[in-house]
């Protein structure tokens, strides 16, 4: 876990800081729009206007950039020129602070205001007069700008807003607002009235959201040959992303907490094989000696194994230092393999960059939008790039750069070139050796023609060369790319950086709670399984299950299930009491069952107590039919003890039924399948009607 | 609420269109006021009120005759003083020429007393405070950091000149009053009985007083002073005679520092009566115009500056070819207003782009600044032949609005920006709430047979034989009613359906789902969906119209998007919208 | 003080009219009031009017009227015994030109002298003064010998009740009810000036103290103010402001008040340290005010007063309206029992002013028997000479001027100038109309005072025009502004709601009127330009702030602007006459289609 919350770290680092990159833009801008709203005034405007700035799809990480920008900018500037800057304060206003006029103005003024000390008396200004901050304004000597951060902009109450923005002339305030809604349709526009706006002057700042950022995040997160993450995400991870990005929200935090879910039984691995010891030989005593090492020590032995036997190396590792060994090359030989599928891609991508601004259409013959679905920088293609489905197009691109002019080869050849060398770690320029040093020679050969190729119309001898050029520029580029481009999966216990096609998780991240409970209620023995099959605890309800295999009878359901059964034939108000009826008559039902089936069977050891007090209403279905699988066991035993039940015994078995009957309606009633009215008595109302059978 | 510009007011206080009003007022305070006064100004009232209050000043700095009575006066705007505890402040303060200081604590005026006294607690306090001003008790105010000498110095004045001053206290949006403190609407007007003092109230709004005034005449009537229309003559004349005086230097603006050189007066006086002419059916505001105005101008006038420039430039090559006094020969070329013909083709340029102004800037879907930036022209608009000036001035309008938006940022955050199940909700909420909800089976009925059928039956139903015929009214679309709310449960259903028809293909495999639709079931049920749809709510593109936080209740939403953007979003999905909707538009 | 000393000119003005009084036609009855609602049914004190004698009080008043003459030594002596002569010598002259002014017609010179155009503002100002402290004395003393119109009777039992709680030291009660505009308040003023004595006055209005607890706080403030100037040598300038006659109400009571203001604003400080004992306790109220239950002890107190105390209450039924009416409860019950009780506490009146003429009856019947019962009733002007007599001497207040010769002239002119106006039927007729809608004294000053802010150096003199002009913006003013000055997108708007309303829609979305103008554009290429949304949205804002469109709903905030339900308060010939004016040949046509 260690080496996974470091692996995460490293992640979580080079995703923040590309955020922050790109967000850089947007603050600049804020802050110079904020620092310079009242500097440049169009003359001859017949009244002031009041600068407003809304701010699109904000997130906090962008809004404290922003706050930390404008507080930046002001220090910089003081360094920078002599000129008396105004330093910017700002205030923070929240919808549920700013219910009235007079709330709002508070909130603002004392917010300005109370930053010094103040002996306001009884007879001073109120704390919600404007004229309070005038005074306190003037007071200033450094005439500072006053920003003002509405957050959640659409959750203000628009008359109060109103009323606020009409009446603040002379002071230079700037109000930010945090938009949720996108520009289009414009929220101010269609909420406020004209009246308003005249008074404003909205500057819109539209910070970069949506597919792109997420796009930007994966490739310069996985695909970008100077970043080398521990973990490689598998093309099924991949394709879930991109696809939840497209479908349902693309915001990075999201997209962060998907990254997150790369966890791995054996990603312990994935750093160094040290298991976080100092030495090797700790490490080997480590994994020899701690039981639950051994487990993981054997699955290693296994997949070496079976990598090993795919390439016909016969030496099995038989220490654990060997093991360990072969753990690191397999790492080393994976990291390089990753690296070098990553700088090809980029090799590509400069190619096809190239290329199709050479001849955009040229290139895809298709055109338009199936065109740029596959075209190399799409967000689908990262997952292509690992599936290897990219070499059509890449072999599309490198027929186009096949064909390219002289010129846009040498840029071409130009951008390789600086690529390459500026490349930032070591490893990867080594192993990029050839490549550079075949850019550079066709580099060398490039120039001289460049200069011909330009001096005058070419001579169709230059040409040729040029093409010959071109031909075998494009010739490498395939083959270096398809020698590059390969399957992650081939190299050994590659699923330990890497997540392979398996799918993503989904669930947690995205789950139907609706439908699963639903379908747990009708189907509960499949859930009992899927439950013991990952807590593995089969051995515990398996007694009860194995005939049941197929479709089970009404009776062999818990109690619960019974009742929802019940619940769903029943109509939308359901009396409680013709209810508890039919579940009595299937309880009756499965009395006799199991009394027949007790008659075969030995009774089992009488567990009653512990039983009842084992189920707990409020745990997940699976629990609660684990505990109640037992009970009916056993209370056919004791049925079985004696052939005819007496009075007593029909008064208990009554009881009973009423007790389990309230304890289903009551777990029904928590988990919200029922709603109580007051109109009608012992009735309650359903709350879900078309249930799938 | 903001007040005017300098030029404006120096233009206001000399046109003659407001003579009457000012004079009027002059006349009226100077002498014997009545109690009340209303100024009723639909069109303008920002404009009077800056008139209102320049008389005022004038009137107050006049320092008083024997006869009459020297004028203090409060401006108080109804919008500001939403409570009445700053109303007092406010027009106590201004009535006493006192400015808080925020040295001492920001106190308000406090009498000439030894100890501070309060006089905004309530409106009797309010009346003290007026007539203790009125007593002439004030100059204590003026300088009160020694209590003491002030009092004094109010009882010299009391014995010297005559303590007789006329105290007006006007309140502009007086509509807002009704609204904000209805409860000091009475007592206002009726202040000067209240308070035994010569005290004039001076209600401004573009309201009538009808509207205002709370039932069973429980304020007296005021005297009324309309403030006439200004027809489009005199708002030429306005404008143009409120010509901006040249920026200071200082000011690091986007327009030419000599945009409103003294020198290019008349040109602006031809340019405003085209805008005028090409605006005024649309809008009479002066100020509006003025803003136009002052967003087109700089651009209108960077043809001749840059000619200008051209020709000091060869002037300037010129004498530097000839010897020395250069700058002596600068001088007479001071820049001179353009020629006729000059001003025929600017005008006749720049015409189309009036009306441009004024569909983005009247609404304000852009402003002055951001438009003056885009709609600058082509640098020597003038010198190009006059064949190619139009399309050089829209290509450059071009070229400018696409640097801006670089500049700005990506812009492809749209609507269009939302991920694609968000796009599915709004466009099943937008059916939602414009369909019946008796409609439903008809219009989403699985299967194309019913569907077809559908659209058998829907020719001859939702149309009702001749509007206007039959006596009862004519049924007007959902659409232009507004939408109607729907139940949550319904827009899931819908959006089953759309999911179904128009999404399932491109969903990522899922084996374990066998059943046909019930991959769709278990999507509508994801976590994610709902919080699209919370989300959709907060950014006011899904109105929630039930309260959010009664959990056993179904909440009840509303389609925040109108019909073209509903278009648009399915178009986008790829839904035959007019299939679905049930009044064919 | 120099408001004493403009006064009283107009008050030899007053006497030398009275002594050469023109003898109006006598045995005129009293009309009784056309049923304007405003007015009490019936007067009941109308019988006894002819009975009633010239009143004493008004006797003395008028002894002491004469005596201030030599009083005030200042420069404005000149002009004061200047305007005097400028009176009597206009008076006279008026008159008879009354039954001349057909031939006088020709006699005014078209335009002004240049060097009479300082006069004129001097006019202007002297008719503003007039109006704002109506010359309404002459008027009852002109019309007076035939009977005393309704409001003199009414001023005879305030004053000698005062009188009686004032001289005599007795508690009493009484109500004043009129309609407003019938000068209630100004007669109260008057009667409490007139008193031989200057009692402690407290004057409170159901406008502003809307509860008992301001109210009693606004008690105690003014018993502090004034108990406190009581023993200064303020004594003095309040004998000689008496003597100074009687200047109108209001701005005596400012001059007093200021007096009253300014000591007490200084007297603060002595009250603190020493203090006599008995304003002491009163005093502490203002600076701390203990609790309302303590206060309401300080009415129980207010007999005991050195002085006696008269207490006005304007707007009596507001006060009835309060928690209990308390406030009135202790009030009545005091002056009674200081009526029945030991002479030995100073006198007080509590003087109810309403215009409900059924304020009695909402009083509680605790409150009521407390009550005595008396209620004196005030009429407006009940004859329409009255106003034109008004008008007259309004538009002849004598004005000064520095050279005698410019004032000479300019008196020959203006007196010429007023009769010719006053004499126009159509001028009496205008005024008739007036005068049969509302008989409100207000209206009347509105219009003269907009009728002489209209005079010009161009058109010095009042025309019937100007009149007309003056009624129609201060009777009724316009409730919309002329639609055809609206915007264009506007009238569309306008237009497109009248066809919704024929399709029998009265409440409209924007969305509607909006679908319709689209409509109306695509078929016909009526339009100028296009403004596509924006501009027509803006004309429905614009609409709206007119309250020409009017919401028709409560404001939401889950129902978007456009979809705001509105109905028009214009109905559709104001909008046909606004396209006619706007004659757009296309407007009209899609006014008319369908």
């Amino acid at each position: 876990m260690r080496a996974y919350n470091a692996a995460w770290q490293k992640c979580l680092n080079r995703v923040r800081s590309i955020l922050k990159a790109l967000n850089a833009s947007v603050v600049e801008n804020v802050v110079q729009q904020v620092s310079g709203a009242y500097d440049d005034v169009l003359p001859g405007l017949p009244y002031p206007e009041l600068p407003v700035v809304p701010l699109y799809g904000t997130s906090f990480a962008l809004l404290d950039d922003i706050m930390h920008g404008i507080a930046n900018s002001q220090s910089a500037k003081n360094d920078a020129d002599g000129t008396p800057s105004h330093p910017t304060l700002q205030v923070h206003l929240y919808p549920p602070e700013c219910s009235s006029v007079t709330n709002m103005m508070r909130a603002l003024v004392t917010g300005f205001v109370d930053r010094e000390c103040d002996k306001r008396k009884a007879t001073s200004l109120a704390s919600f007069d404007v004229n309070l901050l005038r005074a306190w304004y003037t007071a200033q000597d450094s005439q500072p700008r006053l920003a003002v951060f509405l957050h959640e902009f659409e959750k203000f109450d628009k008359g109060v807003v109103q009323d606020v923005f009409m009446h603040i002339p002379y002071l230079p305030l700037v109000f930010v607002l945090g938009m949720a809604s996108p520009p289009t349709p414009p929220y101010l526009h269609s909420a406020y009235p004209r009246s308003t706006l005249a008074l404003l002057r909205v500057q819109q700042v539209l910070a970069p959201t949506g597919v792109t950022t997420i796009k930007e995040i994966l490739t310069r997160t996985f695909y970008d040959a100077n970043f080398e993450p521990d973990i490689m995400l598998g093309p099924g991870a991949l394709e879930y992303i991109v696809d939840f990005a497209n479908r349902h929200s693309a915001s990075p935090d999201t997209l962060l907490t998907m990254l997150q879910h790369f966890a791995n039984p054996l990603s312990i691995f994935v750093h160094d094989n040290l298991l976080g010891q100092t030495s090797t030989h700790d490490a080997e005593r480590v994994l020899g000696s701690s039981s639950g090492f051994s487990a993981l020590s054997d699955a290693l032995h296994a997949r070496l194994l079976a990598s090993s036997s795919q390439k016909q190396t016969n030496n099995r590792p038989q220490t654990i230092t060997q093991l360990l060994g072969s753990v690191s090359t397999a790492r080393a030989a994976f990291h390089r393999t990753a690296r070098r599928m990553r700088v090809a891609f980029a090799v590509a991508r400069i190619a096809e960059r190239v290329a199709s601004d050479e001849s955009p259409n040229a290139l895809f013959s298709g055109g338009g939008a199936e065109a740029r679905a596959n075209r190399l920088d799409g967000l689908e293609m990262l997952v292509g790039v690992q599936r290897s489905r990219a070499t059509s197009q890449v072999h599309s691109v490198c027929t186009a750069v096949r064909k390219l002019s002289a010129a846009k080869l040498y840029t071409l050849v130009q951008e390789l070139h600086t690529f390459l060398y500026g490349l930032e770690s070591a490893a990867t320029r080594r192993d990029e050796e050839d490549a550079r040093l075949w850019i550079v020679q066709t580099l060398n050969e490039c120039p001289q023609d460049m200069e011909d190729a330009q001096d005058d119309d070419a001579p169709p001898v230059q040409d040729a060369t040029a093409k010959e050029l071109a031909k075998n520029v494009g010739d490498w580029l395939e083959g270096y790319i398809q020698e590059r481009l390969v399957r992650l999966e081939e190299c050994t216990l590659w699923d330990i950086w890497h997540t392979g096609a398996s799918p993503f998780p989904s669930e947690p991240i995205n789950p139907a709670p609706r439908p699963t409970v639903i379908a747990a209620l009708l189907h509960p023995h499949d859930f009992i399984r899927a439950h013991a099959g990952l807590t593995g605890t089969a051995g515990l309800i398996s007694s009860g299950d194995e005939d049941s295999s197929g479709d089970p009878a009404l009776w062999e359901l818990p109690d619960t299930s019974i009742a929802f059964r019940r619940y769903v034939e029943a109509g939308r108000m359901v009396n409680v009491f013709d209810w508890f009826e039919s579940f009595a008559v299937v309880l009756d039902n499965q009395r006799k069952q199991l009394k027949r089936r007790a008659a075969a069977a030995a009774p089992p050891t009488p567990a009653r107590v512990n039983g009842r007090g084992k189920r707990s209403p409020v745990k997940g279905k699976g629990r609660a039919v684990n505990g109640k699988s037992k009970p009916e066991e056993h209370e056919d035993g004791e049925e079985s003890s004696d052939e005819s039940m007496d009075e007593e015994e029909e008064e208990q078995w009554k009881n009973e039924v009423q007790a389990r009957f309230i304890r289903a309606l009551h777990e029904l009633d928590y988990m919200g399948f029922v709603k109580h009215t007051g109109r009608k008595p012992d009735h309650v109302i359903r709350t879900i009607y078309d249930v799938p059978d | 609420m903001s007040d005017i510009a300098p030029g404006l007011q120096t233009a206001l206080a000399d046109s003659p269109h407001y003579e009457f009003v000012s004079n009027h007022l002059s006349l009226l305070l100077s002498s014997y006021p009545p109690p009340f006064i209303f100024i009723h100004d639909p069109e303008t009232v920002r404009l009077t009120a800056s008139l209102v209050q320049s008389t005022l000043h004038g009137l107050a700095s006049k320092s008083p005759t024997s006869g009459e009575s020297q004028i203090k006066y409060a401006c108080v705007n109804a919008v500001a003083c939403f409570s009445p505890r700053i109303l007092y402040d406010t027009a106590l303060n201004a009535l006493a020429g006192w400015t808080p200081d925020w040295r001492d604590g920001a106190t308000n005026w406090h009498g000439s007393g030894a100890e501070a006294r309060r006089y905004n607690e309530n409106f009797d306090a309010f009346v003290h405070g007026i007539q203790t001003i009125a007593a002439g008790a004030d100059n204590a105010g003026e300088n009160a950091q020694t209590n003491g000498a002030g009092k004094g110095k109010g009882k010299a004045k009391e014995q010297g000149a005559p303590p007789n001053r006329r105290l007006v206290l006007v309140v502009e949006r007086a509509e807002r009053l009704k609204d904000n403190l209805p409860e000091l609407v009475v007592p206002l007007t009726r202040l000067g009985e209240l308070s035994q003092v010569d005290i004039t109230t001076l209600f401004l709004s573009e309201v009538q007083w009808q509207d205002i005034r709370l039932p069973l005449r429980a304020s007296p009537e005021p005297y009324y002073i309309d403030v006439p229309f200004l027809i489009k003559q005199d708002t030429q004349e306005l404008l143009a005679s409120a010509y901006p005086s040249p920026p200071a230097e200082s000011s690091t603006s986007a327009v030419d520092v000599d945009a409103y050189h003294p020198a290019l007066k008349p040109l602006y006086t031809h340019f405003i009566a085209t805008l005028c002419s090409t605006c005024s059916p649309f809008t009479h505001d002066p100020i509006e115009l003025a803003y136009i105005a002052a967003a087109r101008w700089p651009g209108f006038i960077q043809p001749v500056l840059d000619a200008h420039r051209g020709l000091l430039k060869e002037e300037e090559i010129a004498s530097s070819a000839e010897d020395g006094d250069a700058d002596g020969k600068h001088e007479p070329h001071e820049l001179q207003p353009p020629t006729e013909d000059t001003r025929l083709r600017l005008i006749r340029l720049f015409t189309p782009s009036f009306t441009a102004a004024l569909e983005s800037l009247y609404p304000r879907l852009s402003n002055a600044m951001d438009w003056a930036r885009v709609h600058a022209p082509p640098v020597d608009l003038l010198l190009m032949p006059p064949g190619h000036a139009p399309e050089a001035l829209a290509a450059q309008v071009v070229t400018n609005a696409a640097s801006l938006n670089t500049q700005h940022g990506p812009t492809e955050a749209g609507i269009e920006a939302l991920p694609r199940m968000a796009k599915f909700v709004l466009v099943a909420a937008f059916l939602a709430s414009t369909n019946p909800a008796r409609s439903d089976l008809r219009m989403f009925g699985r299967g194309l047979d019913e569907r077809s059928k559908r659209r058998k039956r829907k020719v001859g139903t939702p149309r009702k034989p001749k509007p206007g015929t039959t006596g009862t009214a004519v049924k007007i679309p959902q659409r232009l009613l507004g939408p109607t709310t729907f139940p949550l449960d319904r827009l899931i259903a819908i959006l089953g359906v759309l999911l179904e028809e128009n999404d399932a293909d491109t969903r990522p495999a899922a084996p374990q789902y066998t059943v046909s639709g019930e991959y769709t079931e278990m999507e509508i049920a994801r976590v994610a969906l709902h919080a699209n749809i919370v989300e959709l709510a907060s950014m006011r593109l899904l109105v929630r119209t039930s309260p959010p936080d009664s959990l056993d209740r179904v909440p009840m939403f509303k389609c925040g998007i109108g019909y073209e953007l509903a278009i648009k979003l399915a178009k986008s999905l790829g839904i035959i919208l007019n299939d679905l909707v049930y009044e064919v538009v | 003080m120099d408001s004493v000393e403009i006064r009283t000119p107009k008050h030899l003005l007053t006497t030398l009219k009275r002594s050469l009084g023109s003898p109006a036609p006598r045995g005129s009855t009293h009309i009784p009031p056309l049923g304007t609602p405003r007015l009490p049914p019936a007067a009941p004190g109308s019988p006894t009017k002819h009975a009633l004698p010239l009143p004493p009080a008004s006797a003395l008043r008028q002894r002491r009227l004469r005596t201030p003459s030599p009083e005030p030594v200042r420069p404005p002596l000149v002009s004061l015994s200047h305007t005097a002569r400028k009176a009597a010598a206009a008076s006279p002259s008026k008159r008879q030109r009354n039954q001349a002014s057909q031939r006088t017609e020709e006699g005014l010179p078209r335009d002004l002298p240049d060097h009479l155009h300082p006069l004129l503002e001097r006019q202007k100002r002297a008719i503003l003064k007039a109006l704002q402290q109506p010359p309404e004395i002459d008027e009852i003393e002109v019309y007076g010998e035939d009977y005393p119109p309704t409001n003199t009777n009414a001023y005879e039992q305030l004053s000698d009740l005062l009188m009686g709680s004032v001289v005599r030291g007795e508690g009493n009660s009484c109500l004043l009810i009129g309609p407003s505009g019938s000068g209630k308040t100004q007669m109260v003023e008057r009667a409490i000036t007139a008193l031989p004595t200057t009692p402690i006055v407290v004057r409170l209005s159901g406008y502003a103290q809307h509860n008992d607890r301001l109210a009693i706080r606004e008690i105690a403030w003014q018993l502090a103010q004034q108990t406190g100037t009581s023993f200064l040598p303020a004594e003095s300038d309040e004998e000689d402001e008496e003597d100074a006659a009687d200047p109108p109400a209001t701005v005596e009571q400012e001059a007093s008040g200021e007096t009253l203001e300014e000591e007490g604003d200084d007297d603060e400080n002595p009250f603190v340290d020493h203090a006599p004992a008995a304003p002491s306790s009163l005093v502490e109220p203002v600076i701390t005010l203990p609790p309302p239950s303590h206060l309401l002890a300080l009415i129980s107190m207010i007999p005991t007063l050195p002085r006696p105390t008269v207490i006005v209450l304007d707007g009596f039924d507001l006060f009835a309206s309060h928690a209990r009416q308390a406030l009135l409860y202790c009030l009545l019950d005091t002056a009674q029992s200081c009526r029945t009780g030991t002479g030995a506490g100073s006198g007080m009146a509590v003087v109810g002013v309403t215009a409900r003429v059924d304020t009695i009856n909402i009083l509680e019947k605790r409150v009521k028997s407390r009550f005595s019962g008396r209620m004196i009733r005030t009429a407006c002007p009940t004859k329409l000479d009255h106003w034109i007599t008004l008008a007259k001497a309004a538009l002849g207040a004598p004005c000064t001027g520095e050279n005698a010769e410019d004032v000479e002239e300019w008196a020959e002119i203006w007196n010429k100038a007023v009769p010719q106006f006053m004499e126009d039927e159509r001028v009496v007729e205008a005024l008739r109309d007036v005068y049969a809608l509302t008989r409100d004294f207000q209206i009347f000053r509105r219009i003269m005072t907009c009728l002489t802010l209209e005079l010009t150096d161009i058109s010095p003199y009042p025309t019937l025009k100007m009149l007309k002009a003056a009624i129609s913006r201060q009777r009724c003013p316009a409730r919309y502004p002329p639609l055809n000055t609206l915007p264009y997108p506007a009238i569309c708007l306008l237009i497109a709601q009248v066809h919704a309303q024929t399709s029998g829609h009265d409440v409209f979305t924007f969305e509607m009127l909006h679908d319709a103008f689209k409509n109306q554009v695509r078929t016909s290429q009526a339009a100028p330009v296009q403004i596509q949304g924006g501009g027509v949205g803006m004309a429905f804002e614009r609409l709206v702030d007119l309250r020409i469109f009017l919401p028709a709903a409560s404001p939401a905030t889950s129902v978007a602007k456009e979809f705001a339900l509105h109905r028009c308060a214009v109905d559709r010939f104001a909008v046909k006459k606004a396209v006619e004016q706007m004659g757009q040949l296309n407007l009209r046509k899609w006014l008319t289609k369908s």
